[in-house]
């Protein structure tokens, strides 16, 4: 019972906290001219950019409220945080200085140093199959590789309006269940956590966005995501959970031949007539979520979005399956 | 159902069954590592897990191959 109170203070001040920052920071992003063109629009109008900012702040103040609220997750919360900040200190660079395709997410496999020097890794995950599986050698690596890739990945599906916060929400709710399930403590905090916060900034960001996240906030967030599933011991259910965004990383990068930047792909994956989108019908145009989900049908932005959630959803409902009848 | 949202679907499925597998691949192929003591059990562990990640690879990238040759098919269809 204290526990469910705990969490529910704690995604009010999330949630309060990012909704007052985003509320004064969209008026002065603006007024210093930081805004990006929302081309999947007719009129392509200019959006308020690096609302991350509010976002990566808001889990801030979540993860410190948990971290004096909870005194045994403490460690928990502080090294998501360290993780998530270092990937913000990333985003926000690139932001400013434009890192480059290859750069930046090299520089990005730094947010997993907090994860491998916390003295919290356990190198033993449950498994489908196998169970609990001894990777002493491997696993260090990988939860050092994890949020970098991660944060890549969900750098990649931050294109249309609300689809990175939708599906990042999607995400931390299947892992919440799968955590209750299976009774894990620190899986139920940490996911619970992080909600707050990225529920007030989807408001800011659903269609029509009011500000889109800029590299600051997509990179923060999908280190965020990848060092909880490490730290609650989620590994192969957040594997499973994000096999859309695993789809479109492997796809573009496959696909376009390595890192590349958005402006450094010859071709567009889609084509935007008025406020309908569909795939590029160039075969040598790059592989997406969006152009696959538009192959034969041209799709609105909010439908396309719904769809990607659709997604999601059935992906999680893959890995809790795969937790209950294959673990 | 579009055919875009259907190959999403089949994407999701056959990337699961490549996901479980993978894991289990790998995890299989590094068990015997950490547990055996021999010179000669060590190598053929290395080497079980390096023919895990070759065998992954390629599974990746015949999925990958599979995936344009679809997309390239739809998009000339519509």
């Amino acid at each position: 019972m204290n526990l469910i109170i705990v969490l529910g203070a704690v995604f009010i001040i999330g949630y309060v906290f990012t909704d007052l920052l985003l509320r004064s920071l969209i008026p002065r992003l603006k007024s210093a001219g930081i805004l990006g063109v929302d081309v999947h629009k007719p009129n392509r109008p200019k959006i308020a950019e690096r609302g991350g900012y509010a976002l990566v702040l808001g889990i801030m103040i979540s993860q410190i409220a948990v971290s004096i609220a909870i005194r045994k997750v403490h460690g928990y919360s502080l090294t998501l945080l360290c993780s998530t900040l270092i990937a913000a200190v990333i985003g926000s660079l690139d932001d400013m200085i434009d890192l480059g395709g290859k750069l930046k997410p090299a520089l990005s496999l730094l947010s997993g140093f907090p994860l491998i020097t916390s003295g919290l890794l356990y190198p033993r995950p449950i498994l489908p199959l196998i169970g609990r599986a001894r990777l002493h050698y491997v696993y260090p690596i990988a939860a050092f590789l994890l949020p970098g890739v991660f944060s890549n990945a969900i750098n990649m599906i931050d294109v249309l309006n609300g689809m990175m916060a939708s599906n990042s929400i999607i995400i931390l709710l299947f892992l919440s269940i799968i955590s209750i399930i299976s009774g894990n403590y620190v899986g139920i905090i940490l996911t619970a956590s992080l909600l707050g916060p990225l529920m007030a900034f989807y408001r800011y960001n659903k269609y029509p966005a009011k500000v889109f996240a800029g590299n600051v906030g997509s990179l923060s967030l999908g280190s965020c995501l990848a060092s909880t599933a490490i730290l609650a011991r989620l590994e192969a259910s957040f594997a499973i959970t994000s096999i859309p965004l695993l789809i479109t990383g492997f796809m573009i990068i496959a696909s376009v031949g390595g890192f590349k930047e958005k402006k450094e792909m010859v071709l567009r994956p889609v084509e935007v007539d008025g406020s309908i989108i569909k795939a590029n019908p160039d075969p040598r145009a790059p592989i997406t979520l969006v152009s696959i989900l538009t192959l034969d049908v041209g799709k609105e932005e909010p439908r396309i979005v719904l769809e990607s959630n659709l997604l999601f959803i059935i992906s999680g409902f893959l890995a809790v399956i795969t937790y209950l009848l294959l673990t | 159902m579009d055919r875009g949202l259907a190959l999403s679907l089949l994407l999701i499925l056959t990337a699961w069954s490549l996901v479980i597998l993978g894991l289990y691949l790998i995890a299989e192929a590094l068990i015997p590592l950490g547990a055996q003591g021999g010179l000669s059990a060590k190598i053929a562990g290395i080497l079980k897990v390096v023919g895990a990640f070759i065998l992954l690879g390629a599974l990746l990238y015949a999925w990958f191959l599979l995936t344009k040759y679809l997309v390239v098919k739809l998009k000339a269809k519509s």
